[in-house]
């Protein structure tokens, strides 16, 4: 069994698991006005509460690197360091996951650039690659063993866990940091503008009147851990990853299916990998964007396979946004957090359920409760469809 | 594993062997195949040009060893769909985030190209998408090779996907990835992976190996040999992606100081300069262990064993070791 054994996170709701669920508990969003996103949409996001020059104060490093990296690098340290064990004395990766990469830099060079082919400072452009980003967190970390990177849209991150954990379950490794960044950039923004799916309102996930996401940034990333390392170290585990599912909607580039086959596959796989029946689940934490296809189509499937004995559930992306390529690094640690504490997380912003599904999803944040299963479900673009179980031992 | 199956888009003629490909303005494109014969040319209008590519090759490798839907699809891409990306940032920035068109927003993402393979085909299974500079294939490659481990009854897609666009060869070339002398390359190669030896089969994947920063290039390499009980002497050839450039002299020395250097081959004239051209690599190591093509230069037989070994810029180092598997069970 692969054990979580450190959590970082960042998010519009703040960084580390004491901001995080203050915020939850407080039903406090961080969906707002931008300050720090340059652009012509005045459109509600999810931002980070920190400039680049304040992130780079913070890591002492430079500040003309990306902002996914400048949001990866601290949660990513921040993980690490809350796993209390040196993580070099092991065979350790670093597995990431982002959608835009350096997009940031990239904008910034293009202004010139379409003025002057020769114009711009070339040095931007180097950090493009969604790797790039990963190369710079993983040099920060001191991690040398194995790198890669994940891009399938929005489901990246919990890709890159599940990455994380088969290589050390095959045996390649020991430990790996695992998780995804995704800072705000005016590529994604204008985007899914253009799509015509985001809410100028606070998105309103799993709601009758819901009308689009809001795009948010951060990152979350787990330390996961072998038993080796867990005999060896004094390592507090978390949580396990009990199972997880992958699979493809194969239905349209950008939309889901009505019926949610791909994630109906995905959760499916997890609760069959886990070896559970869906009564056993006591929270999901829902893919939930707030877009009319995604939560009914999610929904959908979630009501077959769960049927009438449906466990708490939420989105928590009327908090934080959707963070793209981070959500399910952010998410797993949300789910790790909720299965620790026995947390459910208020869905906020609902409320009447959409007439279809007549899900009623956690209204109020709710601590105490006895919680051995996490599910936490990530879709992306493409039909690139995850679920992941995290469980106490 | 075995590579049972392939599908190839590159700089090569799929006839009559393998040739240095001349650069025109610093670029050595794909040969392209009439897109048309392997996709409806209703869905063809509608998709970027390195997502027929990449769907192509995989309907290829898929043909060639008579697969109709693959149980997985792992995809690596360097870039991902660039196009499409320096299209929709051109008019974003030219027209001030005002009238965007969403559709090369859509086939903008790197997972596009897996996406639509699966997508045109009704695959449900596994898909995935890395994008890690030199080591995205090599991901994607592992991926398979974990799918395998978890279930040998099944067959996996990998791919190694990336374009030539007229955007990204300037840039790069003012980045200087190309170095003296290097071509731009692209290319699409899907391999159909399985856990058993098929018919049909090319060779087997002895192991592989991702370096990244290494202490000591040769000390590692010989490791590499070593942990899969290979003797250098064992190698037939070894296809290097080093090139001569100022990043490769640590890359050069340790090759030179394990390998005969009639044994090296420099791959990358013939594939040009990409992210994922070991995809390159392992097609023609493949082809010529399945003797479907010519010897390269002056071994005394087909080669049984091969090393492929790109050490991307200096820091991104790939290792994979392949062999026949013609006579074995």
């Amino acid at each position: 069994m692969v054990s979580v054994v450190g959590l970082g996170v960042l998010s519009a709701i703040g960084r580390g698991a004491t901001e995080t669920l203050q915020s939850f508990q407080a039903h406090q969003t961080g969906i707002g006005t931008s300050k720090y996103l340059q652009t012509v949409h005045a459109l509600p996001v999810g931002e980070v509460k920190y400039s680049n020059q304040e992130l780079a104060e913070i890591l002492k490093c430079k500040k003309n690197i990306p902002r996914t990296a400048l949001l990866g690098m601290l949660a990513a340290r921040d993980a690490v360091e809350n796993c209390g064990f040196d993580i070099h004395t092991f065979r350790t990766g670093f597995v990431s996951a982002t959608t835009v990469g350096g997009m940031d830099r990239t904008e910034e060079f293009f202004s010139d650039f379409l003025i002057d082919p020769n114009a711009g400072d070339i040095e931007a452009v180097r950090f493009h690659e969604c790797g790039k980003t990963t190369q710079l967190i993983a040099e920060d970390l001191g991690i040398t063993d194995f790198i890669s990177t994940i891009n399938t849209a929005c489901s990246s991150s919990v890709n890159s866990i599940i990455y994380g954990a088969r290589l050390i379950a095959q045996g390649h490794l020991d430990v790996v940091v695992a998780g995804g960044a995704d800072a705000l950039c005016k590529f994604t923004l204008n985007g899914f503008n253009s799509l015509m799916i985001l809410d100028k309102e606070r998105c309103r996930p799993f709601d009758a009147s819901r009308a689009g996401l809001n795009l948010g940034e951060g990152a979350g990333f787990v330390v996961l851990a072998s038993e080796k390392v867990l005999q060896q170290t004094k390592a507090h585990v978390l949580g396990s990853i009990s199972g997880y599912g992958i699979s493809s909607d194969a239905f349209h580039q950008t939309a889901s299916s009505p019926e949610g086959k791909g994630s109906f596959i995905a959760m499916e796989k997890a609760l069959a990998m886990a070896n559970l029946q869906p009564s056993t689940i006591d929270y999901i934490n829902l893919h939930g964007t707030g877009t009319e296809n995604n939560d009914l189509s999610e929904g959908t499937a979630v009501k077959r396979l769960f049927g009438a004995d449906m466990p708490r559930m939420s989105s928590t992306k009327s908090f934080t946004g959707h963070t793209l390529g981070a959500s399910g690094g952010i998410e797993s640690v949300f789910s790790i957090l909720s299965l620790i504490n026995g947390i459910a997380y208020p869905n906020l912003g609902f409320e009447n359920a959409i007439p279809e599904l007549g899900i009623i999803p956690q209204k109020e944040f709710e601590s105490g409760f006895s919680n051995h299963h996490v599910m936490s479900n990530s879709f992306g673009f493409g039909g690139n469809c995850s679920s992941i179980i995290f469980s106490k031992e | 594993m075995y590579i049972s199956g392939i599908g190839a888009i590159s700089t090569q003629s799929l006839e009559g062997g393998i040739e240095i490909p001349s650069p025109k303005e610093g670029k050595v494109p794909a040969i392209e195949p009439d897109y048309s014969t392997w996709i409806d040319p209703r869905l063809l209008r509608r998709m970027s040009r390195i997502v027929s590519m990449g769907v192509t090759a995989a309907f290829m490798a898929l043909k060639d060893v008579d697969v109709k839907i693959p149980d997985a699809i792992t995809t690596g891409t360097g870039f991902g769909c660039l196009e499409d990306t320096g299209i929709f940032l051109t008019k974003m920035v030219k027209q001030k985030e005002e009238g965007a068109n969403p559709t090369p927003f859509i086939q903008s993402t790197h997972n596009t190209i897996g996406s639509q393979v699966a997508l045109l085909l009704g695959c449900h299974g596994h898909n995935q998408t890395f994008t890690h500079q030199s080591f995205s294939f090599e991901s994607a490659l592992l991926d398979g090779k974990m799918l395998l481990a978890e279930d040998a009854d099944q067959n996996v897609l990998v791919g190694a996907v990336d374009e030539i666009t007229e955007v990204s060869h300037v840039l790069m070339q003012r980045a200087g990835i190309f170095g003296k002398g290097l071509a731009h390359g692209e290319g699409a190669f899907y391999f159909l992976c399985t856990a058993k030896k098929q018919k049909e089969s090319y060779a087997r994947i002895i192991n592989q190996r991702t370096l990244f920063k290494p202490a000591s290039l040769e000390k590692e390499i010989q490791l590499f040999l070593s942990t899969n009980k290979i003797n250098p002497t064992e190698i037939d050839l070894v296809l290097f992606g080093g090139m001569e450039q100022p990043w490769d002299s640590e890359a050069d020395k340790a090759i030179e100081g394990i390998f005969p250097v009639d044994k090296i081959v420099a791959y990358k004239k013939y594939s040009g300069e990409f992210a994922t051209s070991v995809g390159f690599a392992v097609w023609w190591a493949s082809s010529l262990l399945k003797e479907k093509m010519d010897v390269p230069i002056a071994v005394d037989t087909m080669p049984k064993k091969i090393l492929i070994y790109n050490p991307y810029l200096g820091h991104h180092h790939s290792l994979i070791l392949l062999e026949s598997c013609r006579g074995t069970k």
